[in-house]
């Protein structure tokens, strides 16, 4: 009797160790995928020029508007923190933020294009060694969209004296969320591909949105308080400008052209329909599961 | 050594004992019309379980000490048991507690079952990850409509009120329940994600809110004051966090609050945050 338990416990257990191994096999197996998949990047971006400038460089500028009067701002309560409460007093959505008829927070970015004869994404860009900084400040995120370039340096601060998670819904890039004590040690990341735009929020309070657009190159700008933007250091060529806002994903687009050491202008309009239609990317609603476990999305 | 084992059971019982009769671990004071009933029920469930307690850990030490190793070497002997006792104790245990329960049950459905009376205040309860929210249907006292696809967290929309209804224009949506001292009030729970529970422990009562169900329930508060409301659900990884305030208000205060438009709701809440002490 005895001995025959023994037997099934050796059995299990012998089970047991069998199934570790096979997942623990799949698993190197996925990481070897994602080394090779890491591989094939480095080999494109091998075949890519390092851009030089020439000098002729110009620039792309413009403002963005947004047509039919300016919504009314839209206040809410932080009373479910006392800290951000206490903090910020008079918060405001920043889903749409218009001052006159100008619209703040579209992330304006060289999609493709032509410049001397060859592609703009045939060329590689260096990553600017100044660390991009995305605060969380008053319990909002500071800014509420930024750009960044491939393998910039994204310092995510937390300033407020509560805790908050930094979830970051990447689709090309590594998924993470990760909890941020008061005031706690900056969390850093580097995004490794190209991806427009990526989601981060706090669950623990669930207002909190911003915007991470991760671009090959430097070409991209942020409209500011007044709805303007200016991307710099252009090489002269015909491009394709997208103007994105998070409630229009889909974005606007517009062929530019820029002349050698000449600025060239992009003024994009949006109408409140378009982003009051709340369309998400590609148009389609994209569903939560149920139940998020962001640990089971997270690689560390 | 039994002697001392046998002795060891008897304290750690009386300190047990000791640490219910005592009075210093408590419950906070009830603060709800319902309160009584439950803390009564609670009193009587403790006392009877209490007694089976304390009569089990006695008869134990006792055993431990009658039949102790005493060096002399005796056999221990078999026993089968006594089936007519066994009958016996199970029957009474079984009485005891379909009786606690039958109780229970009276307290139970006197909260969830009996229809809220008439006139009473209507709150809706939408719980999400990790926050309470609290619909209130302004001053024409009629709900907005809502739709899942208008749910915006980003918007300031968590319960997706659809701007296109007109009923929707006075509503107020709020992180803190607000309540009026001695009225009735009917919340009406639902989820948007996982399963959460309300808990203010100075009204006794839990409820599950739970998606794709409208759960009733209501009460009737008697102390001016704030309390916590908690999640008593495990919901999430910031389950810990999901945390927000019930005030309770003279009627007055309340009414004039219901009574503001969307725009200051939100601040007047604020302010009687502030005015009254949070209540442990």
């Amino acid at each position: 009797m005895q001995s025959n338990r023994a037997r099934l416990l050796a059995a299990l257990l012998a089970a047991l160790c069998l199934l570790s191994l096979a997942v623990a096999c799949s698993r190197s197996a996925d990481d070897e995928e994602d080394a090779a998949g890491g591989g094939d990047d480095s080999a494109e971006v091998a075949a890519q020029t390092p851009y030089k400038p020439t000098g002729q460089e110009g620039s792309i500028a413009g403002a963005v508007s947004f047509a039919g009067g300016a919504p009314a701002k839209k206040g809410f309560s932080m009373d479910a923190d006392p800290f951000c409460a206490s903090a910020n007093p008079d918060p405001h959505a920043e889903d749409i933020v218009v001052n006159g008829d100008k619209l703040a927070n579209v992330f304006v970015y060289v999609k493709d294009g032509q410049a001397g004869g060859k592609s703009i994404t045939g060329y590689s860009f260096e990553a600017p060694a100044q660390p991009a900084i995305l605060d969380q400040k008053g319990c909002q995120y500071v800014p509420h969209v930024l750009g960044v370039q491939v393998n910039q340096t994204v310092n995510v601060l937390n300033s407020d004296e509560t805790a908050h998670n930094v979830n970051v819904d990447a689709r090309q890039n590594e998924k993470f969320n990760q909890g941020q004590p008061p005031k706690g040690a900056p969390i850093i990341k580097q995004f490794k591909r190209a991806e427009t735009v990526i989601p981060v929020k706090c669950n623990q309070h669930p207002w909190m949105r911003a915007y991470v657009g991760v671009l090959q190159h430097p070409f991209f700008a942020v409209t500011d308080q007044n709805g303007k933007f200016e991307i710099k250091g252009v090489p002269p060529g015909t491009y394709t400008v997208v103007a994105w806002h998070e409630k229009y994903q889909q974005g606007q687009t517009m062929s530019v052209t820029v002349g050698a050491g000449a600025p060239a202008t992009a003024d994009f309009s949006f109408t409140g329909q378009q982003l009051a239609s709340g369309s998400t990317e590609g148009g389609v609603l994209r569903m939560l599961p149920a139940l998020d476990l962001p640990m089971l999305g997270a690689h560390h | 050594m039994g002697r001392a084992f046998a002795v060891f059971l008897w304290v750690m019982t009386g300190l047990s004992v000791w640490m219910f009769v005592n009075g210093k671990w408590w419950f906070p004071p009830s603060i709800s019309e319902h309160g009584p009933a439950y803390d009564q029920q609670f009193i009587l469930t403790m006392v009877v379980v209490g007694v089976a307690f304390v009569a089990a850990q006695a008869a134990l030490g006792y055993a431990v000490w009658r039949f102790r190793d005493t060096g002399e070497g005796t056999r221990a002997v078999y026993s089968h048991g006594n089936n007519r006792m066994e009958i016996l104790w199970t029957g009474i245990t079984a009485a005891i507690f379909i009786t606690v329960a039958l109780l229970g049950q009276r307290v139970w459905w006197n909260l969830h079952m009996v229809a809220a009376p008439a006139g009473s205040n209507q709150v809706r309860v939408v719980a999400q990850q990790f926050q309470w929210n609290f619909h209130y249907a302004g001053p024409d006292g009629k709900f907005g409509r809502t739709d899942p696809r208008k749910i915006s967290d980003e918007s300031i929309n968590y319960i997706g009120l659809d701007s296109a209804d007109p009923a929707a224009a006075d509503d107020s949506v709020t992180q803190t329940l607000v309540t009026a001292v001695n009225r009735p009030v009917e919340l009406n729970l639902a989820a948007r994600d996982v399963t959460h529970s309300f808990w203010v422990p100075q009204l006794r009562f839990k409820q599950d809110a739970v998606p794709g169900l409208d759960v009733k329930v209501h009460f009737t508060p008697q102390t001016v004051g704030q309390y916590e409301i908690a999640c008593a659900e495990l919901c999430g990884q910031q389950h810990y966090k999901m945390r927000s305030y019930m005030l309770v208000v003279p009627a007055d205060e309340y009414n004039s609050l219901v009574a503001l438009p969307q725009s200051q709701f939100n601040r007047r809440v604020g302010e009687l945050v502030r005015k009254y002490p949070l209540s442990y």
